[in-house]
């Protein structure tokens, strides 16, 4: 006969993660934010450690007089030149370097124009006067708008410059190259190499150049350019501000990782309604049946998680089950209807 | 001012020394032993802790103060994951998966452990985030709902109601939940 007496049960587990312990690497990074702490909330002349006062002496450096860190409790953590507005953001190996230690960091770049960075797990950035670096990982930008005369915000990748005029946009930075994606305003592309390209909202621009770039047709408003347009945002003309969407050219071919990103950003906009529509449209064009199987288990967490529609979100389970079985998502599943209850429906 | 200051520093390092595995331990309970998750969710308090630090009256007596940053943190970390969005995602981009097991030090113990695993943990990981930190603090750390109410800044008829939710959910699942 089993022991189902579950506190008891849970008490014992309890007992065991006595023995656990921060891991080696979990250990120094939280040292390493705890002597962080204490580096900018005292004065310099109290650091006694070489290290720490190069670092400090490297961020007196960066900053300006005006945009230093006040020491009052109610200020944003200061890490690396960056208010650490929300997430794990620590300084990473180098000097001023800043890595994104939880699923999701938001940082405001107080010397480059206030610009709010929204960076995801990984993430490393670092600033020099006014240029960002994005040294790896993907980056959302928000610029304000760059008074007339003013200096405009730059990001440095690792194949160029993206200079910002007041917008919001997208980078990913991933060993050997990367690309940018622009949601509003306007940027300019300076490669090494001396290519200059502009973007207008909802193009895209990857890095390094492909060896013979072929142009696509650009949207209406867009200027002529070798940049092109986010995969799962066909060319399509351009909408006149205020109309609604258009439907898609049929059928064009699913980008996954393109696609998840329109669905995280739909989710993080609290649009849960279109990120299930998107994925249910993607799972009838998708024929990959492992693919199909991901994409409708997470049509189900967001019916189930975010949707108020038990009876639908009970449904979809039902069908998912039906269409692909249990054999990878069951327990999840199981737990999932359970909470809704299905049974009862 | 430098005196202050540098009491600041000395309570910060003790708090460190003297809460950090309390702080990993209870994320990873809540967290189902995921470590990564774990020392993520550890990080955020300390950070939090630093932020306040010089707020708070009896820095030396935190005990308390750091148990409660804790479990909220453990809350809202748990209701953002919830969908398991992360993990899918990282699945589908081929990127590894995190890691959900302890890696217990002897065959002896990782039976153990293992064991309590399979069934109770599962179990307590299968509830919602809410219900599962208020299922610990009342169950687990013995602490009466009014405590629990306080200390998560909710009203005690909720912190009720998700016991009871918390509660008969077990009971369906065939677990018997004595109470503290």
């Amino acid at each position: 006969m089993p022991d189902r007496d579950l506190v008891g049960q849970l008490k014992q587990v309890q007992a065991a993660l006595e023995q656990e312990q921060l891991s080696p690497a979990g250990e120094r990074r939280l040292r390493r934010l705890v002597e962080e702490g204490g580096q900018r909330r005292w004065p310099r002349a109290l650091l006694l450690v070489p290290a720490a006062a190069a670092a400090l002496a490297l961020a007196l450096l960066l900053w300006p007089e005006a945009q230093r860190p006040t020491l009052t409790p109610a200020a944003p953590a200061l890490i690396g030149g960056f208010q650490v507005l929300d997430g794990a953001a620590r300084l990473s190996g180098a000097p001023g370097r800043v890595h994104c230690g939880s699923t999701r960091c938001t940082l405001r770049a107080a010397g480059i124009g206030g610009s709010r960075l929204e960076m995801t797990a990984g993430t490393v950035v670092a600033q020099e006067q006014q240029l960002l670096l994005l040294l790896q990982g993907r980056l959302d930008l928000d610029v304000p708008r760059v008074a007339p005369g003013g200096a405009p915000v730059r990001v440095r990748v690792s194949h160029g410059v993206i200079t910002v005029l007041g917008t919001r946009f997208t980078v990913w930075q991933r060993q050997g190259g990367g690309r940018v994606l622009l949601r509003h305003g306007q940027i300019r592309f300076e490669g090494d190499q001396g290519r200059r390209v502009e973007l207008a909202p909802g193009q895209q621009l990857r890095w390094p150049a492909a060896p013979e770039p072929k142009p696509t047709p650009p949207p209406a408003l867009a200027p002529a350019h070798d940049a092109t347009p986010p995969p799962s945002r066909p060319p399509t003309p351009a909408r006149a501000p205020g109309k609604k969407a258009r439907a898609r050219p049929a059928s064009p071919p699913v980008d996954i990782g393109s696609l998840l990103d329109r669905v995280e950003r739909l989710r993080l906009q609290g649009r849960y309604a279109e990120a299930a529509r998107i994925l249910g449209r993607a799972i009838s064009r998708v024929g990959d049946r492992v693919m199909k199987e991901r994409l409708s288990f997470e049509q189900g967490t967001v019916l189930t998680d975010h949707l108020s529609d038990g009876p639908a979100a009970c449904r979809h389970w039902r069908r998912h089950l039906r269409a692909h079985g249990s054999a990878r998502y069951g327990a999840q599943i199981a737990a999932a209807m359970a909470r809704l209850e299905c049974q009862a429906r | 001012m430098k005196t202050e200051e540098t009491r600041h520093r000395v309570v910060a390092a003790e708090l460190y020394a003297r809460h950090r595995n309390m702080v990993f331990r209870q994320c990873l309970l809540l967290g189902g032993g995921n470590r990564d998750w774990a020392e993520d969710v550890t990080h955020d308090v300390f950070v939090r802790l630093l932020e306040q630090l010089t707020t708070l009256e009896d820095p030396h007596d935190l005990g308390g103060w750091i148990r409660r940053v804790t479990m909220n943190t453990c809350m809202t970390r748990l209701r953002r994951d919830g969908s398991i969005w992360s993990r899918v995602r990282a699945a589908l981009l081929g990127q590894a998966r995190a890691s959900a097991a302890l890696s217990p030090e002897t065959p002896e113990r990782q039976v153990q452990v293992a064991q309590q695993l399979e069934g109770a943990w599962e179990q307590l990981s299968r509830l919602p985030g809410k219900e599962r930190v208020v299922f610990c603090m009342r169950h687990l750390d013995g602490m009466k709902q009014r405590e629990i109410a306080a200390a998560l800044d909710l009203s005690e008829g909720y912190v009720s109601k998700l016991l009871a939710r918390g509660r008969s959910r077990m009971q369906a699942r065939g677990w018997e939940v004595s109470d503290a």
